[in-house]
């Protein structure tokens, strides 16, 4: 699944540790998101939009649809 | 995350005096019955010694796994299958060399070393592609 987490977050100049405590997990795991090494659990997920105020399809989209 | 370094400390707290125990429980019983200063049923019941040390390291382990975010909490079981697989895998085929042909003994004994030790190297290769450090 692809996002656009490096862009919403670096649009807020946020680091991936300061991101990482917002939404109580590590930085590692921010990376890993970001990278599209990991798909986040669905509560994570919707953590990611409420903090974003995005819905979810604007963050996360599966590879080939487009978002935004 | 801070709460996962917590976890970390909270889990090192209770697995370094928990691994003390056990391996002073376990060379100190061998050492022991070496001597011939234990009886077998003293053997035995000391044996509860490292055995409620392995409980306590477990039950850390555990506490410390559940506190984790999801995406450390999935390296760490992906490393702990991989550990459980090949050592049920070995296990299981010498196992069965061994009720069948004349291939040596290995205690059981070693069952458990050797799952942390494959778990160990599993979890360090896992972490390192994920670019982590520490927390095994």
């Amino acid at each position: 699944m692809k996002n656009n987490l490096k862009v919403l977050r670096a649009e807020r100049d946020w680091s991936q540790a300061l991101l990482g405590e917002k939404l109580e997990v590590s930085r590692q795991t921010v990376n890993a998101i970001e990278k599209g090494r990991y798909d986040p659990s669905l509560p994570l997920a919707f953590k990611i939009a409420r903090l974003f105020e995005r819905a979810i399809e604007d963050i996360f989209n599966h590879e080939g649809e487009n978002n935004e | 995350m801070a709460h996962d370094k917590e976890a970390e400390k909270r889990y090192r707290k209770v697995f370094i005096p928990a691994m003390g125990i056990y391996v002073i429980g376990v060379f100190g019983i061998s050492w022991g019955e070496e001597q011939s200063y234990l009886s077998a049923g003293a053997v035995s019941a000391l044996t509860l010694i490292p055995v409620l040390a392995i409980f306590a390291w477990m039950w850390a382990q555990w506490r410390f796994v559940k506190e984790l975010d999801e995406y450390l909490r999935q390296i760490q079981t992906e490393a702990m299958m991989i550990g459980l697989m090949i050592v049920t895998a070995i296990a299981s085929g010498w196992g069965l060399m061994e009720l069948m042909t004349d291939v040596p003994r290995i205690p059981i004994f070693f069952a458990g070393p050797g799952f942390y030790l494959v778990y160990g190297i599993a979890y360090t290769v896992l972490a390192k592609r994920a670019g982590i450090k520490g927390g095994c």
